[in-house]
């Protein structure tokens, strides 16, 4: 039996880069079924000169994807430049793998983590306030770091409630020159399936179901729930920051100018959602901070 | 009766499971009438889950002027109060949608010739 190598080459996150990783998948997807004779797919880094965090949370992803299938994935060791080798010891994707790879810590990097189930929300809590919104990235008052951390938590709470993902969600960021960026990705049913599915509308396109999906109110739970992407939404755009989502062959890109939904050629088996601040030097705080006496009522 | 909610839920009120406890934890004296006050100081993080379960929940059963008289919030932030208005404003929708109602409707029909 042979080893099918899979190269991984320099990727960042402008959209092609995003399709380079789509394309690993789908190769990977491929493989899995026709080809029966393949002892282990190996990562290839030779080519890789530069790894952003959006490629590391996939990566490790995948690798968890296919040990689901009862398929093997590994890294040519020889294969990484020092740059690469360092930083991947430094968010722990080495470590992960290898637990011989020494894991170092660095201080602009946000170490991927890896979310098998609901069960470790203060973990996770944690994780975002101190590794990804740490108070010399950017200054924050307390209250919107709270505010921003409460809601990507939400984001963890629905992938575990709406995408049924076999082997759970993973998160890696990093501090790149003057932005701070958080990828969370998970391998499960995609946001347009759960849409379509639960609206009877299959032959609605993935950017009108991604639509339907973020707007207040809208869940296809049986709960009340669905408060959409709120307040997270606004920040980024006052940061000059952007919020973009693939799931299957939908995507949105979020940013001070513009909200755009769109149906991509490319599909992703899951969902992805990639985060990026601004680390300028404003402060950042809510114009009334203090507990308010209610001038109307509540309810 | 005055409810400290972070003796229940700690620094993070987040998850559906902790609006569960609280829910369960108010309902019994909101529904007979009592005053209820909610405390959330020295709590951080709050997400919509929570708020949906623990007071958006309420209005499945009691009025909006029966909450406005006997429930009490203190200590909760501006944003956070916006977010809990935002909720409130949802769960009014939601439990006042005809088909939510018809579905209320049937299941206690089902139990009510269950029960005979």
């Amino acid at each position: 039996m042979a080893d099918l190598k899979i190269e991984i080459p320099t990727i960042k996150d402008t959209q092609s880069d995003f399709n380079k990783l789509f394309k690993i998948y789908q190769k990977i997807e491929d493989n899995l079924s026709s080809i029966k004779n393949i002892n282990r797919f190996l990562y290839d880094f030779s080519h890789c000169r530069t790894i952003y965090p959006n490629a590391i949370a996939f990566l490790f992803g995948l690798i968890q994807y296919l040990k689901s299938n009862k398929k093997e994935i590994f890294y040519i060791k020889g294969s990484l430049k020092k740059k690469i080798q360092s930083q991947l010891a430094a968010n722990g994707f080495l470590n992960k793998l290898d637990s011989s790879e020494e894991y170092l810590e660095k201080e602009t990097l946000v170490p991927l983590r890896e979310d098998r189930d609901i069960g470790n929300e203060n973990l996770i809590i944690d994780y975002l306030q101190n590794n990804w919104l740490p108070k010399n990235w950017i200054n924050l008052s307390d209250l919107v770091r709270h505010a921003i951390v409460g809601k990507v938590w939400e984001i963890y709470d629905n992938a575990f409630s709406h995408a049924f993902s076999p082997i759970g969600i993973y998160s890696c960021g990093q501090k790149i020159d003057n932005k701070i960026k958080l990828a969370i990705i998970d391998f499960g049913r995609g946001i347009p399936l759960n849409v379509t599915e639960y609206l009877k509308k299959h032959q609605m396109p993935s950017s009108e179901a991604l639509k339907w999906a973020f707007m207040d109110g809208n869940t296809t739970k049986k709960e009340n729930r669905g408060l959409g992407l709120g307040f997270l939404k606004s920040f980024v755009k006052l940061n000059k920051g952007e919020l973009e989502i693939f799931s299957g062959t939908g995507h949105v890109k979020i940013n001070e100018k513009a909200e755009r939904f769109t149906t991509k050629k490319t599909f992703l088996h899951g969902t992805l959602i990639y985060i990026t601040l601004m680390c300028d030097d404003k402060y950042y705080h809510f114009t009334h901070e203090t507990s308010p006496v209610l001038a109307k009522p509540l309810f | 009766m005055l409810i400290k909610i972070f003796e229940i839920t700690g620094k993070n009120c987040i998850t559906l499971e902790q609006g569960k406890i609280v829910y369960d934890s108010i309902y019994p004296f909101l529904i007979k009438g009592d005053l209820v006050e909610m405390d959330f100081s020295k709590v951080e993080i709050f997400a919509s889950p929570f708020f949906n379960q623990a007071i958006g929940r309420l209005l499945e059963n009691i009025s909006s002027d029966d909450l406005n008289k006997q429930l009490k919030i203190k200590n909760l932030s501006a944003p956070n109060l916006a977010t809990l208005s935002k909720v409130i404003e949802n769960s009014k929708k939601y439990y006042s949608n005809p088909k939510h109602r018809k579905a209320v409707d049937k299941t206690i029909n089902d139990i009510s010739q269950n029960s005979i």
